[in-house]
């Protein structure tokens, strides 16, 4: 008797650890890719924003004084719309991954169903309290673990359809924030460039001007490398987060647990030091 | 004629820049002798090319779209297929909540208690009214 209670007891911790373990490689990659990406909240600017500050750049620089700018920055509203458009579709995917392989999801509790066993009353039938703790322990692991198996093929299944489009969607969205919103950057530090520049050529300011002039144009070029700081840093982690992505995919069938963990702990590493440096730049 | 992509649009908004930096160097090195009509012309060219260009950037990216669109629905269809999985596997602790209560139910009808009958019975109507 005792064997036979043991034996699917055994397999079924197994199957629970095993599956537990899995989930929870995917969920420490997915969950730390869902911070690093929503990151990009903190990233204040857009190309709205640049297209504000450019029209009040034009203003200052024709001294042109008027009750509320007109700026058309339709396109830029666009542009913005398209790169919102893509994170909140990498946001929605990462974050149902991270809840769907969170353990805490399907830890099923059945202690209520066990105590209410036990102060049933079942006419002739009498159960025992230590059957009755004995049967609902096996119920419950048996659940969980049955759960984890489902979700780990549920997991799997999605991470096989997911992995070509969300391929595509990281690299599109890096391009947007490393090639045209940091892109735009360097157009803003070029037109202040030519506006000092010309500023000093016209020889009408003091000796004392020339220097504030010098050091306010250094001061604004410092703040727009800090924002591209940012925006190259972020950017640069979502390379990490599509090739941890492709380790899981590719690996979706072979791989034990903890082989899969260590092969997503560069990618992991990276992830993280990306949201602690950005935290820094932001302070 | 084929229509111009993302990515061939960046590059054409870094070309953009560079002229503008051209032009703007070649003032700079000859602001003393360039007459003011000349380096007012050059000057609007300048400007004018910097926010081309910029505005070129601002095109590349709503160009991304024509490439991401189907990406976007497929990677939307499957997180919607993920929260309905969620659910699903929340609804089975609402499950078994229900199913206690109509355990509990159950012993409280063969105890023939009225008190506990109703009691019992209210936490059957509880537990399915649960959120799961």
């Amino acid at each position: 008797m005792k064997n036979r209670f043991n034996a699917p007891a055994l397999f079924a911790i197994s199957l629970l650890i095993c599956s537990c373990a899995n989930l929870r490689a995917v969920n420490s990659f997915s969950s730390g890719s869902l911070e690093g990406v929503q990151k990009f909240e903190q990233i204040h600017y857009s190309f709205t924003q640049h297209c504000q500050d450019r029209c009040v750049f034009e203003a200052i620089s024709k001294f042109e004084i008027k009750r509320s700018l007109e700026c058309d920055c339709d396109i830029y509203k666009k542009a913005d719309s398209v790169t919102v458009l893509i994170y909140n579709s990498i946001k929605g995917y990462l974050d149902g991954l991270t809840n769907l392989s969170d353990n805490n999801l399907a830890n099923y509790n059945l202690d209520t169903l066990k105590s209410s066993l036990t102060e049933g009353d079942f006419g002739n039938i009498k159960i025992g309290k230590e059957q009755v703790e004995a049967y609902g322990g096996i119920a419950q692991i048996l659940l969980n673990a049955v759960s984890g198996a489902y979700r780990k093929k549920k997991i799997k299944f999605y991470i096989e359809q997911a992995n070509k489009p969300i391929q595509i969607l990281l690299d599109k969205f890096q391009f947007i924030l490393q090639k045209n919103l940091n892109e735009e950057l360097d157009f803003k530090k070029e037109k202040l460039f030519a506006f000092y520049r010309e500023l000093l050529l016209n020889n009408d300011l003091t000796e004392y001007e020339k220097g504030k002039a010098t050091a306010e144009y250094y001061e604004q070029v410092a703040n727009i490398d800090r924002t591209q700081q940012e925006i190259d840093l972020f950017a640069g982690s979502l390379k990490d987060i599509s090739e941890g992505h492709q380790k899981i995919y590719d690996n979706r069938n072979k791989l034990s647990a903890r082989e899969l963990k260590n092969l997503l702990v560069a990618y992991q590493s990276d992830i993280s030091n990306m949201v602690s440096h950005f935290n820094k730049l932001k302070n | 004629m084929a229509k111009l992509t993302a990515q061939q649009a960046n590059i054409l908004a870094n070309n953009f820049l560079g002229l503008a930096q051209a032009i703007g160097d070649y003032r700079y090195e000859n602001w003393a002798t360039l007459s003011k009509g000349d380096n007012q012309k050059l000057g609007t060219l300048q400007r004018a090319i910097l926010n081309y260009g910029e505005d070129v950037l601002a095109l590349s990216t709503v160009l991304v779209m024509n490439d991401v669109a189907d990406s976007l629905n497929r990677v939307n269809d499957i997180t919607a297929q993920i929260k309905s999985t969620i659910q699903k596997l929340k609804n089975i602790q609402k499950v078994i909540n229900v199913a206690t209560a109509i355990v509990s139910f159950g012993a409280a009808i063969i105890s023939k208690d009225p008190q506990t009958i109703s009691t019992t019975l209210d936490s059957v109507f509880d537990a399915w009214k649960q959120k799961a």
